[in-house]
């Protein structure tokens, strides 16, 4: 290969990594010189590029309009089956990991349920990450402190995993999908629900692609998908309906409704303040599921309102005098991290924090934590920020410094890259989703309307650049609309 | 997710934005795509074949790869682009085999899982055999990057084309499957580099 040219690099390192390279390059080459081509196989070959190439080009026909509808795959031969990389078959692809899936299986049968698993176990293995959830960060949606609805997966999940490694993928409906990863890196899940009680386990190298959290007969469908995964691998699921959630999980559309039931506030018929607030102007609140909008709050505090997305997010909006702002979470997160809000009194250097919580959540220490119930389903806390402790000064190993280099690359790419992180509109419907990035002074620069399995139609499943990437100035987010 | 816009189908890339795809059929093109076709049959299988493991799913591809070139030669525009063309459409051609073979595996034992022959295998030697089970055991994405830097050597841009992802990416999945080998082959951790 071509020597180096990068001089933080280590002579001693590169003779290591040369002698690996050519070791690799000779067994490749000398299994591929053992493929022989026959001339008049090469002919025949011809003919038939040549048959199937004028056979494609007779079907294909021009689009007209500005919006693309795209039916179908041309050429597809593997539209019949149903594209997916399950856990359970990834794991049979060897006899050890198939006995990882026996015992996880085996562990299944005695399912923990919804008691939250005692803190202690929850702390980290002696393998643990050097910060929580580092384990998952090609999800890093689920990059996070463990948070209670992470807990009460530890005890379904059983010996096979690191306690703190386990994380809520997501609940959609009744139905709660946990994953956890094992001590050599692979990863086991656990689907419970009504009618669901089902685990496995899988090696490392399966989650480099997108992974299907059950056997596939679970509904809704959740995949694992690590965050750079290609177009080429995520395109399957956009045709079967299954769209991003939050950063490395996509679900089903179609079987992903809000708990709107699990929140006393949300149950309550709407109040003339509830109406009040659907007047407000901003970004989001126009694409709220009719009907769930409520104003939980409105004091000293500042005016807090909730409402639910269709995929199953809930909206968190702050209003003060002259000024909003929102965020959009799942419910999980609203109630295990909380949402940062404004302080009112600017000059302090506190910081505040409201917990949106379901019915049945736990919150019998929280009082003693210092936070404080507003509303039904809705706590807060305000306390001085913490004290910044600069870390003692130390020489970084090599594999740290082509981190931090890898790092600094991106964020210079991301900050010479002039432009606005896009927000999350997949789920909405195409007006919606418009309305937000207007709100957001992003344009829609193309609408694709096309195939998507059992998503409804009309609802945006895909954007690119997707949420938070960047929108570069000048351009704008091309929706994908299922038909 | 590509930040790019588009509406392709990236398991049979087309080159070119739907709204483009012609109205008629192809023209038959000249001897320029049949000489194509002669010089790079082999090595087109052959990279497939270090991508899917066994050479008539490899020889599909291929043919695939040439056949998604044929019908798009006349909007190729300039025709060194082919090359870049088949790397990407054999890429994403073994990730639709694999996947295919991915879901039969669930009835599949392990060992029935396409590979070399026995005879095949004996032609290699150990070390060599070694190093292609080591190889094959990278997740997916790994052994492509191993596959198209070591044996099509490409450089990390052209890599990252046929790939359909970024170079950092391409960077840091070089820099996963090298140290992936060091460990499995048993030598030493690798440096801080990577390949470049």
């Amino acid at each position: 290969m071509s020597p180096t040219d990068d001089p933080t690099d280590h002579p001693a390192d590169h003779s290591t990594d040369e002698a690996l390279e050519r070791r690799v390059a000779g067994a490749l080459s000398a299994r591929a010189a053992l493929t022989t081509v026959e001339p008049a196989a090469v002919g025949e070959r011809l003919a038939r590029v040549r048959a199937a190439a004028a056979d494609g080009a007779v079907a294909s026909g021009p689009a007209a309009t500005s919006v693309v509808e795209l039916v179908g795959t041309e050429g597809d031969d593997a539209a019949p089956e149903r594209r997916r990389s399950r856990l359970v078959v990834a794991a049979v692809a060897s006899a050890a990991a198939a006995a990882v899936v026996v015992a996880a299986v085996l562990s299944a049968v005695h399912d923990g349920g919804g008691a939250p698993a005692p803190a202690a176990t929850a702390q980290p293995s002696p393998s643990s990450p050097s910060y929580p959830g580092e384990e998952w960060s090609d999800f890093y949606g689920l990059a996070h402190a463990q948070w209670p609805s992470d807990l009460e997966g530890i005890a379904p999940l059983g010996d096979d995993v690191v306690a703190g490694s386990v994380r809520m993928i997501t609940q959609l409906g009744r139905v709660r999908y946990w994953a956890g990863r094992t001590p050599d890196g692979g990863v086991c899940w656990k689907v419970v629900g009504p009618g669901a009680d089902q685990g496995g386990c899988a090696p490392e190298s399966a989650l480099a692609e997108p992974v299907e959290v059950s056997d596939g007969s679970v509904a809704p469908r959740v995949w694992l998908v690590p965050a750079d995964a290609p177009d080429a691998e995520t395109e399957p699921l956009t045709a079967e309906g299954v769209v991003p959630y939050t950063h490395g999980v996509w679900v089903e559309a179609s079987a992903s409704t809000p708990p709107l039931d699990e929140y006393a506030q949300l149950r309550a018929a709407p109040t003339a303040a509830d109406e009040r607030a659907a007047g407000f102007e901003y970004a989001g609140i126009n694409a709220i599921v009719p009907g769930s909008l409520r104003l939980l709050h409105e004091g000293e505090e500042g005016t807090f309102v909730i409402g639910a997305l269709p995929l199953g997010k809930f909206c968190f909006f702050e209003f003060y005098p002259g000024e909003a702002g929102s965020t959009c979470q799942s419910p999980q997160q609203l109630a295990g991290e909380g949402t940062v809000v404004r302080v009112e009194d600017q000059d302090s250097n506190d910081l505040a924090t409201a917990w949106l919580v379901p019915d049945d959540f736990d919150t019998s220490g929280w009082p003693a934590l210092g936070r404080r119930q507003l509303a039904q389903n809705l706590w807060y806390e305000r306390k001085p920020m913490p004290a910044y402790t600069p870390e003692p000064v130390r020489s970084l190993t090599p594999e740290e410094e082509q981190e931090l280099r890898e790092q600094q690359e991106e964020l210079v790419q991301q900050a010479s890259a002039s432009g606005r992180p896009a927000p999350d509109v997949v789920g909405l419907s195409q007006a919606e989703a418009t309305w937000v990035l207007d709100r957001y002074h992003i344009p829609v620069t193309e609408v694709t309307v096309r195939e998507a399995g059992s998503a409804p139609p009309g609802m945006v499943v895909r954007a690119t650049p997707g949420t938070d990437e960047q929108v570069p100035e000048g351009t704008g987010v091309h929706l994908f609309v299922a038909g | 997710m590509s930040a790019v816009a588009t509406t392709q189908d990236d398991d049979h890339p087309p080159p070119t934005p739907a709204t483009a795809v012609p109205a008629e059929p192809v023209a038959p093109s000249g001897p320029a795509f049949d000489d194509l076709f002669v010089q790079r049959w082999a090595a087109t299988v052959r990279l497939a074949l270090l991508l899917v493991d066994d050479e008539p799913s490899a020889e599909d591809v291929a043919q695939e790869a040439f056949t998604g070139l044929l019908r798009r030669w006349d909007q190729l525009g300039d025709p060194s682009r082919a090359q870049s063309y088949l790397n990407r459409a054999v890429v994403n051609g073994a990730r639709s085999a694999l996947r295919r073979r991915r879901t039969a595996r669930a009835w599949t034992p392990p060992h029935a899982v396409p590979g070399p022959s026995a005879e095949e295998l004996a032609l290699l030697g150990d070390e060599r055999r070694e190093v292609l089970a080591a190889v094959a055991a990278l997740p997916l994405r790994q052994r492509e990057v191993v596959v198209l830097r070591y044996w099509s050597q490409l450089d990390e841009a052209a890599t990252a084309e046929a790939m359909g992802i970024t170079r950092g990416t391409v960077k840091s999945t070089a820099h996963k499957a090298l140290a992936a080998l060091h460990r499995r082959l048993g030598g030493p951790s690798t440096s801080a580099g990577g390949l470049r």
